[in-house]
């Protein structure tokens, strides 16, 4: 008695299955049955035919809404077996619209079944929340920090209050608006958007209430002149400040002294000259100056990059060499426009 | 509304609301932007809580056809794969661009190359819809585009143009889906004609116009009282959004003879050219998402006699493109992408001398907005055919974009049927992708 179980092992392992399913019955639904019965995923999001899936062993097994398709074991309770071996001529007969399966791959699958529905080592597609073992392993996604600005507002809106309602109504004024830089930070993004045209230094007086708290500001394509970057010197966390297609000139850029945390600053269709040069260079923390289309000089350049070499200094774009022909064809096209 | 649905839809939102309201009780912070109408931590409607966003507007360049990778941003130099299309060092140290991009070898710093995107749809149709909502194209549902979901989550940015602008496309991939009809992009068939039909018509004075436009709003007012559905706001909001666009100061936007030659011809004289400077000068003007399309990658045969044709007007416009945004200081918070439905088989088709569909491994580029240049990100064998590191999927891909713009990619909104939806589906962002 004590040696059955292994006689059985023995007789069982002795018996090789006579399918083998990866090499025969797999042909056969991959042939004929996974079309229909498929992932939506890889079929154009075609919901599988009666709710069952073929492509992948823990679906098979998993079967439909109804019960199990396949019963190891007991082809005459498998479903999957009783629809591929009914007459031609029935309705319910498997694939649909076809004679069905050959005899011979009809009863491959039955004795299949009957062996015990052995996948061997096939796993196809896989359960849900697992990844098949026939896609490579991937290194994970590096899950990664915050951006470098983010980690530098975390730090410098460390213990300060945020400004009230009152405050930031009364600095945005008619034409400003004033964001936290993210949810929770008291540190205030500002700019003009749609009224550059309209906006010039009286506007932009008001944002002296919140100027501990602006880390951005956008004056961009502004109607202000030089006073107005009076404000600008009472904000001591300034990171970033655009004054681009302005006009503001050297004169401006004086109230920049001692902001210690610049590290952008756009004076792109300026009128600022080489005379700015000391003054952008004595700016600790500046990582970038934007300097195209100013009265900046190639020798003004040259001097700002021997005081501060690690500067990034943008001036005159790469821009590509005109297509041979293209202005040709450019000025011809805007004729016929007009 | 019964009291499933309504907690269903409330859901979110409120729980979120009283989280922030406790913790503005308990420590005092986050009230102000909560009760003020300036604040931008919101959504419009104050029920969708932003992140923090290193990006504030995108241009989205799509090759449509799907580009062959190998012969643009990831050449495999040597390999059996590679076909007659040389490659040229880039002045980014890992970076090697193909033979027929000299000029955007010398701007790879600005760019990461993500060679390991990988998406599950292999026809156009599927796979543009893919790239451009992160969810596969149904019968049932349209989903938003990913310019409609920044305007719908983060507002419009400049009240008076078009949040959302497509150039050379057509709507049938930027799509406002399910969202209100306003976060529909406007349509611009070509960057040379700019926005036609936007004056008023001659012998119209503004007097006539206005009074036309109030006899309508009274006619129309009942109506829409009696009828107050989204559908039919819709068709009002069309008007307004229609008159503020011919009334707005930056309409000048829209016209690209505005800009000097030297510039005009920088970017190149076809359509695309003419698209990506048009899409410069919107995003200057603070219009938040503009795509421009570059239809004919599909090569299927003389992959490599096409390759000469279509590459160089891209390599130029998009060489012009950064230059020009960097020197002007706008691709610190501005991001560009370019992007396809899917790559073209590593293995040459001798037949046509072509490459076909191959969604399994193909190249996408992001640059500006807090990406960080001059990288590569993710890797395919020596031969290109499996990516072997760091796989991006679609939807990671644009989960990435949004995480940039601020975007919470884990938030569900409902769609009117009550489905669930969030900006990149499924997608992951790839944080290693910022500085």
């Amino acid at each position: 008695m004590l040696l059955s179980p292994l006689l059985l092992s023995f007789a069982v392992g002795a018996e090789a299955p006579a399918v083998d399913f990866r090499k025969e019955v797999l042909p056969i639904l991959k042939g004929r049955c996974i079309e229909c019965h498929q992932d939506p995923a890889t079929n154009s999001g075609k919901r599988p035919k009666g709710g069952l899936r073929l492509d992948g062993k823990h679906w098979i097994l998993e079967g439909t809404r109804s019960g199990p398709v396949v019963v190891p074991g007991d082809p005459n309770l498998s479903t999957l077996y009783e629809l591929i071996a009914l007459d031609k001529d029935d309705p319910d007969l498997m694939p649909p619209n076809s004679d069905g399966l050959s005899k011979a791959e009809v009863e491959t699958i039955r004795t299949w079944i009957a062996e015990g529905a052995d996948f061997g080592d096939w796993i196809g597609a896989p359960a849900p929340g697992e990844t098949s073992p026939d896609t490579p392993k991937l290194t994970p996604k590096p899950t990664g920090k915050l951006p470098r600005i983010v980690q530098l507002y975390i730090e410098l809106g460390e213990g300060v209050t945020p400004c009230t309602p009152n405050q930031l109504a009364a600095a945005a004024g008619e034409h400003g608006m004033l964001k936290p830089v993210f949810p929770g930070s008291p540190l205030l993004a500002a700019n003009f958007p749609s009224n550059q045209g309209r906006t010039g230094t009286d506007h932009v007086r008001g944002l002296a209430g919140c100027a501990e708290h602006i880390v951005t500001l956008d004056l961009g394509r502004t109607r202000i002149t030089d006073e107005a970057l009076a404000v600008v010197a009472e904000m001591p966390r300034l990171v970033k400040l655009d004054l681009r297609q302005t006009n503001i000139t050297d004169a401006a850029l004086i109230h920049l002294f001692g902001l210690n945390d610049l590290r952008s600053l756009n004076l792109f269709s300026t009128k600022v000259t080489d005379a700015s040069i000391e003054v952008i260079a004595k700016l600790k923390k500046l990582e970038t100056v934007y300097l195209w289309k100013t009265q900046v000089t190639p020798a003004g350049i040259g001097r700002l990059r021997e005081l501060r070499p690690k500067l990034r200094i943008v001036h005159t774009p790469d821009l590509p060499a005109p297509e041979r022909g293209g202005p040709t064809e450019d000025e011809s096209g805007r004729r016929r426009r007009r | 509304m019964t009291l499933r649905e309504h907690l269903r839809r409330a859901d979110e939102p409120s729980r979120r609301t009283f989280v922030t309201g406790l913790a503005a009780g308990l420590f005092g912070v986050g009230t102000a932007p909560l009760a003020s109408p300036l604040s931008g931590a919101l959504s419009q409607d104050g029920a969708i809580p932003l992140q923090h966003a290193t990006a504030k507007r995108v241009i989205y360049l799509y090759m449509s056809g799907g580009m062959s990778q190998l012969d643009t941003f990831s050449p495999k130099p040597g390999a059996a794969t590679q076909g007659p299309t040389e490659s040229l060092q880039s002045n980014a140290d890992d970076v090697r661009v193909s033979e027929h991009f000299p000029l955007m070898a010398r701007h790879m710093d600005k760019v990461c190359v993500v060679e390991s995107v990988n998406s599950n749809q292999g026809a156009h149709a599927q796979g543009q819809y893919y790239m451009h909502t992160s969810y596969e194209l149904r019968g049932t549902i349209r989903h938003p585009s990913l310019g409609a979901w920044l305007n719908y989550m983060a507002g419009p940015v400049n009240e008076t143009l078009p949040g959302h602008v497509a150039i050379n496309g057509g709507l049938y991939n930027a799509s406002g889906g399910f969202l209100e009809s306003k976060y529909m992009p406007l349509p611009i068939g070509s960057a040379e004609d700019g926005l036609q039909n936007s004056a008023r018509a001659e012998g119209v004075s503004e007097r006539i116009f206005d009074r036309r436009m109030e006899r309508l709003r009274e006619m129309n007012e009942a109506f829409r009282d009696r009828y107050n559905t989204k559908e039919v706001r819709a068709y009002g909001d069309m008007y307004e959004q229609a008159l503020s666009l011919m009334n707005s100061q930056d309409l000048d936007a829209f016209d690209i003879s505005k800009e000097p030659e030297s510039i005009q011809a920088a970017y190149g004289s076809d359509p695309f050219g003419k698209g990506c400077l048009l899409a410069r000068r919107l995003i200057e003007h603070d219009v938040r998402f503009v795509e421009v399309v570059k239809n004919g990658w599909d090569t299927h045969a003389e992959n490599f006699d096409q390759m000469g044709e279509l590459c160089p007007p891209v390599d130029r416009a998009l060489s012009a493109l950064l230059a020009d945004l960097d020197a002007r200081g706008l691709l610190e918070d501005t991001m560009v992408v370019l992007a396809t439905e899917f790559g073209r088989t590593p293995r040459i088709n001798t037949q046509r001398d072509g490459r076909d569909h191959y969604p399994k491994a193909f190249t996408c580029l992001l640059a500006g907005g807090g990406i960080q240049g001059g990288i590569k990100y993710g890797k395919t064998d020596a031969e290109g055919h499996e990516v072997v590191e760091n796989i991006v999927t679609v939807e990671d891909f644009n989960a990435t974009i949004a995480y940039g713009l601020g975007l919470p990619t884990e938030y569900e909104m409902y769609s009117p049927s009550g489905r669930p939806f969030r900006v990149a589906h499924k997608g992951i962002p790839v944080k290693a992708m910022f500085t």
